[in-house]
């Protein structure tokens, strides 16, 4: 959140996923090497630059994976979520990891330095005669180092949020051009069809994965709440069908999403996007008073929509009562930062436990 | 020249202009473009740089600007 930036925005969730990662990665990479030594014994070995080169390589494509799965994942299921608050450090160490790879393959291939690596990569890569794939690993590798060195959120803030998102859609393009590097590859250096293999289910994988949250998100939308234009109050919800401290997510005509939250017996009505990378407000909950979002930890006060002080992000709020035990909503969005008083409703009394029946 | 040549000319020109502004961003552009940069610490500022360096012309237009 905006104030004084710092290096790392760290807590003890984001320590734990991290040292998790990390863990994840020298495992992976400790197994890959052993079992690549225990497998293909002399004098059929292979040398240890070669299966550091592909144990990083399977290393980075499986971590891009798991960060394209992760956005359609959690549209789905909000199980997801935990993973999605801390995709930018999986971002940021994918791209380390494939810098690793790319490097080793210039220092081995390239002569540790001898020849130029980006001359050697545009003259047709390091073997003559053969496919050219690396200059397709090369340009994948260009776009993932611009958005690793801009996923700080000073450039979020400066670029602008819709300028940052676009660039940042470049992963796409270059998870293009990684299947196309790992194809070529195999097929230029005749190792393991297994790699194929696994690459075709993975980008098979992301396609369906990503089809399957487009067609939940049309869903949702479809039980948008219609009706007249010139009524001023919308009544979206019973109070009862909000989970204490969470929202329910609610959209009226065609209008921006709804997130009518619960806490301390009043429900308040803010946008659904997050001022910061428009994550889901709605599938956050109140922590500390605060509504936080599911993706990065952005909070903001369900009173008014503002960031609490120091920051200064505001989301708009919606004017809202309660009759009966419904929530009734006015959808026209007030200013972003606005205070709206909190609608309070009376808790349900508690019901005793039933005595037990005696025989 | 060939073709080559002069890609790699214009890779080499343009980092190396980015290096230069990217620097001179590291020490008072950050917080000329935004206020809450300007406090920041020496950690914070080495991560900008790279992302300073790729983008340097859009850094150059924007300090230019404030």
């Amino acid at each position: 959140m905006t104030n004084e930036y710092r290096v790392v925005q760290w807590n003890a969730h984001k320590k734990r996923y991290d040292l998790i990662l990390i863990s994840g990665i020298v495992l992976y990479l400790t197994l890959f090497l052993a079992l690549g030594k225990v497998l293909f014994p002399p004098p059929a070995e292979i040398s240890i630059e070669i299966l550091l080169i592909r144990a990083l390589g399977t290393c980075a494509i499986i971590l891009l994976h798991l960060i394209l799965m992760v956005g359609p994942l959690a549209r789905i299921t909000p199980k997801i979520n935990a993973i999605l608050y801390n995709r930018r450090h999986l971002g940021v160490t994918f791209f380390i990891v494939s810098a690793l790879h790319a490097t080793i393959v210039i220092a081995y291939y390239g002569g540790f330095g001898v020849e130029n690596p980006i001359s050697a990569v545009l003259s047709g890569g390091y073997r003559s005669g053969s496919i050219p794939f690396e200059f397709l690993g090369f340009l994948a590798l260009l776009i993932f180092a611009l958005m690793a060195s801009t996923s700080h959120d000073f450039w979020l803030a400066n670029l602008s949020p819709g300028v940052w998102k676009l660039m940042h859609m470049g992963v796409y393009i270059a998870y293009t051009l990684v299947i196309g590097h790992v194809v070529l590859g195999v097929i230029a250096s005749e190792i393991n069809i297994i790699y194929l293999v696994l690459v075709t289910l993975g980008a098979v994988t992301i396609v369906s994965l990503h089809l399957s949250a487009g067609v939940c998100e049309i869903r949702r939308d479809h039980r948008m709440i219609s009706v007249a234009q010139d009524t001023h109050w919308f009544d979206v919800c019973g109070v009862d069908e909000i989970p204490p401290d969470r929202a329910k997510v609610v959209q009226i005509n065609t209008d921006e999403r709804i997130a009518v939250f619960k806490h301390n017996d009043t429900v308040s009505a803010i946008s659904n996007v997050c001022a910061h990378q428009n994550g889901p407000l709605g599938e956050g909950k109140v922590i500390d008073g605060c509504v936080t979002c599911p993706w990065h930890g952005y909070q903001y006060l369900p009173e008014c929509g503002q960031s609490p002080p120091p920051f200064t992000e505001k989301i708009p709020t919606y004017d809202i009562r309660i009759e009966g035990r419904r929530v009734l909503i006015n959808p026209r969005p007030n200013e972003p930062g606005t205070a709206v008083k909190p609608a309070h409703f009376d808790p349900l009394p508690e019901i005793p436990p039933l005595e037990p029946i005696d025989a | 020249m060939n073709l080559l040549d002069i890609v790699l000319s214009t890779i080499t020109v343009y980092l190396g202009m980015g290096t230069l502004i990217g620097i001179a961003f590291f020490g008072k552009g950050a917080g000329r473009i935004d206020p809450a940069a300007e406090a920041a610490s020496v950690g914070f500022r080495v991560l900008i740089l790279p992302g300073s360096i790729m983008l340097w012309p859009i850094v150059l237009m924007k300090w230019i600007r404030a």
